[in-house]
């Protein structure tokens, strides 16, 4: 039972158009994450993984049925609004790390920091908190070109982490990544959540990733076709 | 402020790519107050020229002087009304005599224009007391440098002068060039020849009349009420200024071209940028930038390209722009066949409006370059962004 539904979706259906005919994504949707949760979307590719975390992180809208993050129905927020619920409450961590690539990596953890108006002591603390929470202090000053890819997806976390948000989404996080790097960024990723209850929820079809798992949910063609508990 | 300081972090991080359009733009920036500069300070001199050696701060002239209509020079003198006499005294304005002749140098024709001054007036600067001197029964004249190259002629040099005197009857008389004037003013050195007023009136057989008075830089009392008519600087300078307005016109096609060709580096870099930055912009927006902020920090890095190349060209264009307002361009040698008032070095005039001004008009052309290839961002999934995609 779930004490705080954190991610609600009903009847969520996500179509493209393909050509001239519409391809469905998302089908029927119906799933609860509660606050804390560990979650993994597993599946193979094209079965809606990305899709759903998309919606989920109000960067795309369902075409039906409704998505409530945190009590805001993603469907009718607006553009600034999304940005905004994006800005406050979820941290983004991806395949491809997407770090800023002429930024340093504290410039990189800072900027989430930047756009919440965080003042220049406030902002220094909380960048330096969550680097030296994965380990990254003396990285500080280097660009994204010049860390390996564990390093990079470590400041990727630090930079989802930073302002504590209440649900972080990862896609295919350790897609790129070594099976050593792969267990440390998990093992990071499980411990933030034990420490500060975030909430994650994974794209994934990564077998190592799903050991980590405390809860999967199995999508196919769009359709959930499994949820299992731990 | 933190769109400023995003904006200023990327396009600093950016290096040579900045660097070179910031520098296309500041030649660009610097080449525009130089030639606007040139053209404002080639207006000012030939006016101050003008006034200084011809003009006056106005003139007075008779009723029959149309200088656009040689037919009707002949008759363009008459009698210097009344009104007149007490400022021509008191040195506040000095009579002129427009009349025809001939000279003979070297045995040929030449029409001349015969300018009759009065030998102590102060009120043109021409060295006009040159003429005040005895001639062994010549007829003492002075002649402008150019005049004097044209017949080859040399102080001392003797000629035949003939003219028509207000009567009808053809004269005949040898004059002597006492004196050859350099000026910067062609238009009242070349077919002009210089005598003292009092002579061409007794020579013409018209005793107090003139063509013109030409009013001193320094008269600034009220304006005799006269038949003659009363023509401004303003009025003096229309031509000049017309033809000045003109060349800017033809320049400002120059600036144009200039301009366009740094509004284009800046253009392709924006479209490069976006390209180049289709990930980066997914991630921000996914990070919370609004598409908005997005447009804004993009536009404004394109606009800071501006703002830099103005710093640039402060930096290196500075100096350069001062030490050619102090040593001035010398003209080359036949800017005197222009038929127009121009100076021999040429001093730019860079005021703060033409500066400023300059830099208002990059600072916009430049904002509006960088805005219309991000515009199409509003439309920007984010979604697509995170994929590479352009919609």
């Amino acid at each position: 039972m779930i004490e705080t539904k954190l991610i609600h979706t009903h009847d969520l259906v996500k179509t493209y158009p393909v050509a001239d005919r519409e391809f469905v994504a998302l089908k029927d949707v119906n799933i609860d994450i509660g606050k804390g949760e560990f979650v993994g979307l597993v599946g193979p590719s094209g079965s809606g993984k990305t899709t759903l975390l998309n919606v989920v992180g109000s960067l795309d809208i369902p075409t039906s049925g409704s998505v409530t993050v945190l009590d805001h129905n993603i469907g009718s927020l607006s553009h600034k609004q999304a940005a905004w619920l994006r800005n406050q409450h979820i941290g983004f961590i991806f395949q491809t790390y997407n770090l800023l690539p002429v930024y340093s990596v504290f410039e990189n953890v800072e900027f989430p920091l930047l756009l919440l108006g965080k003042s220049n002591d406030e902002r220094k603390k909380m960048v330096m908190d969550a680097l030296d929470w994965l380990g990254l202090t003396d990285k500080a000053e280097m660009r994204p070109a010049q860390l390996s890819g564990g390093e990079s997806q470590r400041v990727a976390i630090a930079r989802a982490m930073v302002k504590k948000p209440a649900l972080i989404l990862a896609d295919e996080p350790t897609a790129n990544l070594d099976a050593k790097n792969s267990h440390h960024i998990l093992q990071t990723m499980e411990k933030l959540n034990a420490d500060l209850d975030t909430t994650f929820l994974f794209a994934t079809h990564d077998e190592k990733v799903m050991q980590y798992m405390k809860r999967i949910i199995s999508l196919e063609d769009g359709e959930v076709v499994k949820d299992e508990v731990k | 402020m933190v769109i400023l300081k995003l904006a200023y972090r990327n396009l600093i991080r950016a290096g040579i790519r900045t660097w070179l359009n910031v520098f296309v733009l500041s030649l660009a920036f610097l080449s525009i107050v130089y030639l606007k500069g040139m053209y404002n300070g080639m207006q000012d001199q030939s006016i101050r020229i003008s006034e200084d050696t011809d003009m006056g701060s106005g003139q007075y002239w008779c009723e029959t002087y149309d200088p656009y209509d040689p037919l009707s020079l002949p008759n363009a003198h008459d009698e210097i009304p009344l009104v007149f006499e007490f400022l021509i005294d008191a040195g506040a304005m000095t009579p002129v005599m427009l009349y025809q002749g001939v000279i003979y140098p070297d045995n040929r024709l030449k029409n001349v224009m015969l300018r009759g001054v009065d030998p102590s007036q102060q009120v043109m600067n021409i060295p006009s007391s040159k003429l005040d001197v005895e001639s062994n029964g010549y007829l003492p004249v002075m002649l402008g440098h150019r005049m004097a190259n044209s017949i080859n002629a040399v102080e001392g040099d003797i000629f035949t002068l003939q003219w028509r005197d207000g009567n009808g009857v053809y004269n005949a008389r040898d004059i002597q060039v006492v004196h050859i004037m350099t000026t910067e003013n062609s238009t009242i050195d070349i077919g002009n020849v210089y005598l003292d007023l009092t002579l061409l009136q007794n020579i013409t057989r018209l005793e107090n009349e003139a063509t013109m008075l030409v009013m001193d830089k320094a008269y600034s009392s009220e304006l005799p009420e006269s038949t003659w008519k009363y023509m401004s600087l303003l009025a003096l300078t229309k031509d000049l200024r017309d033809m000045m307005e003109m060349e800017q016109a033809g320049g400002a096609v120059m600036y144009g071209v200039l301009m366009a060709l740094a509004l284009l580096a800046v253009f392709d870099t924006q479209v490069l940028s976006i390209w180049r930055r289709r990930l980066e912009m997914g991630s921000l927006m996914a990070l919370g930038l609004t598409r908005m902020l997005l447009i804004n920090l993009l536009t404004l890095e394109g606009g800071m390209h501006g703002f830099f190349a103005v710093v640039l060209a402060t930096l290196y264009g500075a100096p350069l722009l001062y030490l050619n307002a102090v040593n001035g361009l010398s003209m080359p040698m036949d800017v005197d066949s222009f038929g127009m008032v121009l100076p021999q070095v040429l001093y730019p005039t860079y005021s703060m409006g033409l500066v400023f001004g300059t830099i208002i008009i990059v600072l916009i052309a430049v904002t509006i370059t960088s805005f219309i290839p991000v515009r199409k961002l509003a439309k920007l999934k984010p979604t697509d962004a995170l994929r590479g995609k352009m919609s």
